[in-house]
């Protein structure tokens, strides 16, 4: 089964907009205390993340996410 | 991280959250120029479980051990600049497996190398980001290098957040060239350089939906193009291009009665040589003080076959054609802890990670599982420290 990449770029763009519609009010600045915090981040520890992401890359058929991958084999 | 100022309240969070900061700690929405520098260090041990000897034509049944050296620097660079250096090594002891073949009985048994193989892995890589109004942009280069591999590769991104704060939209190229040339062996009629490239690129919004949730979507998109089978291998035959895409989204919600943050992300992707996959993770971050934080985590992941998969190798077939498990269905679950106390100048985190495949996880129904496919544990150690 060939990918289309234009029909899943169309449904992501779709999603996303669904989505986009579903937002609630402005969440003012002040209000961002707890986003803030470190436990809150996408990847709070980014050299694991990116140690952890290596060895699925290298164990598993699926690969990528957010973000540009680096280079190299590391093929065990 | 998103600072202010407004009021004393917030200014209390934020003071809280700084002190609790890991020192290389990605930044929840946009990036921020740093205002210290920060160095980080990560020994990981990763052990894989031996294949049942049962499972064993021929060779060792002993998989991979892997001691990994990460470093990370991270510095402001003038006002409106910040530069990252990634530094690995690593060094890998173990046995892979050859071909998988039928041993008369109707099973399929490994043949595998004996437990000689040693190699080692440097890779490095540095981000050079520049910080304007609403945004940042950052181009990174780095290479990798193995006994038997070398890589080049960069990439360029960007990310704008809009006036409110609320919506940030970041994305980016990358692309890596390798060039392979395996190890030679007496008599092995094996290929001696090839070449492959890989261009990827991804687009995310990140959302504030709450003061206590956001979320991310994002859309990858991976084309690779040269040579992708495993020379290693007696008859691995594979497509010269693999085209990627992958959806993802992630939430972040803080549950202030209990002072935890639960993570969940999720990634569906798929490929034309016929993979797809789930993946699923889940963490609970609990902060017990702002320095003491322990976060238990589990992912479930599945996968179809490639359309060229095949149980057991054969000379007499043509075309398109690999026993390699992690082309074949199945599924597998991972149990994490992790464990960070942190000071204002230093940190100090501890993870531990099981990861166990098997044919009976995958979403449908396995009739012949891969006899190679993997568990292995990994334990890592990290500090860092802020100057």
């Amino acid at each position: 089964m060939k990918v289309r990449f234009a029909n899943v770029l169309v449904g992501t763009v779709l999603i996303m907009s669904v989505l986009s519609g579903c937002e609630t009010a402005v969440v003012k600045p002040w209000q961002r205390g707890d986003l803030a915090r470190p436990q809150m981040a996408w990847q709070p520890d980014p050299m694991m993340s990116v140690l952890r992401e290596h060895v699925y890359t290298a164990k598993e058929g699926a690969s990528g996410g957010v973000g540009t991958g680096g280079g190299g084999c590391g093929c065990y | 991280m998103k600072h202010n100022n407004k009021t004393s309240g917030t200014l209390a969070a934020l003071t809280g959250a700084a002190l609790a900061l890991p020192a290389i700690a990605q930044l929840a929405q946009a990036a921020e120029l740093p205002t210290k520098s920060e160095l980080g260090y990560r020994y990981t041990d990763y052990h894989e479980d031996d294949v049942d000897s049962n499972q064993v034509l021929l060779g060792s049944n002993q998989r991979y051990e892997i001691g990994t050296h990460q470093l990370r620097l991270v510095a402001p660079v003038g006002e409106r600049f910040s530069l990252t250096v990634d530094a690995l090594y690593e060094s890998m002891t173990g046995a892979s497996a050859r071909a998988v073949v039928d041993n008369g009985q109707g099973e399929s048994v490994l043949v595998m190398t004996g437990a000689s193989i040693k190699d080692t892995r440097t890779d490095m890589s540095a981000e050079l980001r520049h910080y304007g109004n609403g945004g940042s942009e950052a181009l990174v280069l780095g290479f990798s290098r193995e006994d038997d591999y070398e890589s080049i590769n960069g990439s360029i991104d960007a990310e704008r957040t809009s006036v409110d704060g609320v919506t940030t939209w970041s994305g980016g190229v990358g692309f890596s060239h390798d060039e392979l040339e395996p190890v030679p062996e007496a008599g092995i009629n094996r290929t001696v350089a090839e070449k492959r490239s890989f261009l990827n690129a991804y687009v995310a919004r990140a959302r504030v939906h709450s003061p206590v949730w956001q979320t991310q979507l994002g859309l990858y998109l991976g084309w690779y193009d040269g040579y992708l089978s495993d020379p290693y291998r007696s008859r691995d035959i594979r497509p010269d291009s693999r085209q990627q895409w992958a959806f993802s989204g992630r939430s972040r919600y803080f549950l202030k009665a209990v002072n935890a943050a639960v993570h969940v992300d999720y990634r569906y992707y798929q490929d034309d040589w016929d993979i797809a996959s789930h993946t699923l993770e889940l963490a609970w971050y609990q902060s017990f003080t702002d320095a003491f934080t322990v976060s238990p985590r589990v992912r479930y992941y599945s996968q179809s076959q490639a359309e060229f998969y095949v149980p057991t190798d054969r000379g007499t077939r043509s075309g398109d054609q690999s026993s390699d498990f992690r082309l074949s269905p199945y599924g597998a679950i991972a149990y994490g802890l992790g464990i960070g106390y942190y000071q204002p100048a230093f940190g100090v985190n501890l993870y531990f990670e099981h990861y166990n495949s098997d044919g009976d996880y995958a979403l449908k129904s396995v009739a012949e599982p891969s006899p190679f496919l993997v568990d292995y544990r990994l334990l890592t150690l990290g500090v860092d420290y802020r100057f």
